[in-house]
């Protein structure tokens, strides 16, 4: 069950899939937590797609963690909460950087036994209510939570929100069929799941809206109100300006969903390896 | 903050203006001029070249050396016309006042709102954003691109910080095609608007976040304007196909034409 050794850390989840490394994007998102926070400590869940882990990539996680196998990677995410090293932890997408000290997020979170993020940025720092490409959020009045990132302590409460969406994961066929409107996403994504059990286990409970810094930069172009077809990286300047990020001109200051997940090239993980002393 | 040496700061308004083929700048500034400084009863200077001859009794005229070439489209004939809009950022080194105001020649001033501004702590403050009668104000650069601000009214003190926005504004100005990429850019004329955008930007931090700008918007008239008169404390300005009817406050009229007609002379005598 619980295997807890710290009071509090970041975590997340890298399965590689599909010629995807999440976890040299995950050890990206260790650098940039030590940058920012240097006495942070962080872990990563992993399962058999991640192979020979050199001793300089090791040594940035704090635990390294081997979870249970699976094709379909998302359905593991509840199980982290059983899985994470720490009693609290903040739970971060692999393809999500820090650029600042958030050290005192902590102390807001623990609000609640559980936060889910909600609603995103865009670049310039303003919340996006994202109603057109969350539509299906919208016609199921589902609250617009997005998963990449969340909090969440050993406690009762989380303890029953984690069943809940593994049970929503386990019967999701039912759920997509007979309880959604325009449920077209034929497997089952963490963010459908945990906005419906996030509606099912009360909104209020898991969320706190007026947080309003507890969420990320989403670098998908609507967000930005950018051409879609293009990918972000295409369409404007990144450069890495430590600790910052700094995309078409302005620093980011809150977490980066970077999304494309060949954003970070090696001279991006040279930099930060540079800055931390790890190459 | 610095202060003249006897610790009175002085303040005084600034324009540019350098002739071209089509439009008499300098006549227009002596307009603007004579509107300034009846509404802000603060001295007026002049920066200009070496042919200019203005007529409103100027407190300084400071002549400089005119180099560059650039265009815009004239907002009436939609032609391309010559604009000599280069140089806005010796205004730090030009200006004889320890706080300037700088304002466009085409930025007519009907009150004194800018006074309670000039009396405030800043190192330097721009006009953020505009309003049009359309509504259709651009705010951005570009489709990519950020919002930019207005340097068609500008205020600033001479500290260090307001010496490395002019600097970097200068910077931006000499490798205008460098910036035109870097930050998507629709257009490759150079605009005052733009680079003081991006000095703006670039000395917050990277950030859109500031503190330096003005706390309200500017009217802009960007249509063809056949007459502005007077009336109950009120402007009335009649268009080619419309009137709009304002309460008397500055308006920035992007119509050089009727800035030169006789029409806006009968305006200047009746205000």
């Amino acid at each position: 069950m619980f295997n807890h050794k710290e009071q509090q850390g970041f975590l997340t989840i890298a399965y590689n899939t599909n010629g995807i490394d999440y976890f040299e994007l995950a050890y990206l998102q260790a650098l940039s937590l030590k940058r920012v926070m240097p006495g942070c400590k962080t872990a990563v869940v992993i399962d058999k797609s991640v192979k020979n882990i050199s001793d300089k990539v090791g040594q940035i996680f704090d635990y390294i963690i081997q979870g249970p196998e699976s094709n379909w990677p998302m359905e593991v995410e509840p199980e982290l909460f059983w899985l994470t090293p720490f009693k609290e932890t903040i739970k971060l997408e692999s393809d999500i950087i820090i650029t600042r000290d958030i050290n005192h997020w902590w102390y807001a979170l623990r609000l609640r036994n559980l936060v889910l993020s909600y609603n995103c940025r865009n670049i310039e720092d303003k919340i996006v209510v994202d109603s057109e490409h969350r539509k299906f959020w919208l016609d199921n009045d589902l609250p617009n939570v997005y998963n990449g990132l969340m909090y969440f302590r050993y406690s009762q409460q989380a303890t029953e929100f984690f069943l809940l969406a593994r049970q929503l994961f386990q019967n999701y066929d039912f759920l997509k069929n007979h309880v959604l409107k325009n449920c077209r996403e034929e497997k089952p994504s963490t963010d459908v799941i945990y906005s419906v059990a996030a509606k099912i286990f009360g909104i209020e409970k898991c969320t706190v809206p007026t947080l309003d810094f507890f969420n990320f930069v989403h670098m998908k172009p609507h967000i930005q109100n950018w051409p879609t077809q293009t990918n972000w990286n295409e369409l404007v300047m990144s450069e890495i300006d430590l600790p910052y990020v700094r995309i078409n001109n302005l620093n980011q200051y809150n977490p980066v969903h970077y999304h494309v997940k060949n954003w970070p090239t090696d001279t991006i993980i040279n930099r930060y390896e540079y800055t931390s002393g790890t190459n | 903050m610095n202060t003249s040496k006897n610790n009175v700061e002085s303040k005084g308004i600034v324009l540019f203006a350098f002739n071209t083929d089509t439009v008499n700048y300098v006549e227009i500034a002596d307009r603007c001029a004579v509107l300034a400084n009846k509404f802000l009863n603060l001295p007026v200077s002049l920066i200009t070249d070496s042919h200019a001859q203005p007529k409103f009794q100027y407190d300084k005229i400071i002549r400089i050396q005119y180099s560059g070439r650039n265009q815009r489209t004239d907002v009436v004939t939609k032609k391309q016309v010559e604009w000599r809009n280069f140089h806005r950022h010796s205004v730090f080194d030009h200006s004889p006042y320890d706080n300037t105001l700088l304002i466009d020649t085409d930025y007519l001033v009907f009150d004194k709102s800018l006074l309670k501004l000039i009396e405030q702590n800043y190192d330097y403050l721009i006009m953020g954003s505009s309003n049009n009668f359309q509504d259709t104000m651009q705010a951005r650069m570009g489709n990519l691109g950020l919002p930019y601000v207005w340097a068609t009214v500008v205020l600033f003190r001479k500290t260090n910080k307001s010496k490395l926005f002019f600097n970097l504004v200068g910077r931006i100005q000499r490798n205008w095609g460098y910036y035109v990429n870097l930050y998507n850019i629709d257009s490759t004329q150079y605009r005052n608007d733009y680079a003081f955008a991006i000095a703006n930007i670039i000395l917050n931090g990277y950030s859109l976040e500031s503190k330096n700008l003005i706390p309200w918007k500017m009217l802009t008239v960007s249509d063809e304007i056949e007459k502005i008169e007077l009336k109950d404390n009120m402007l009335i300005i009649r268009t080619t196909t419309k009137a709009y009817v304002v309460p008397k406050h500055n308006l920035h009229v992007m119509h050089k034409q009727y800035l030169s007609s006789d029409n806006f002379l009968q305006l200047i005598q009746d205000v």
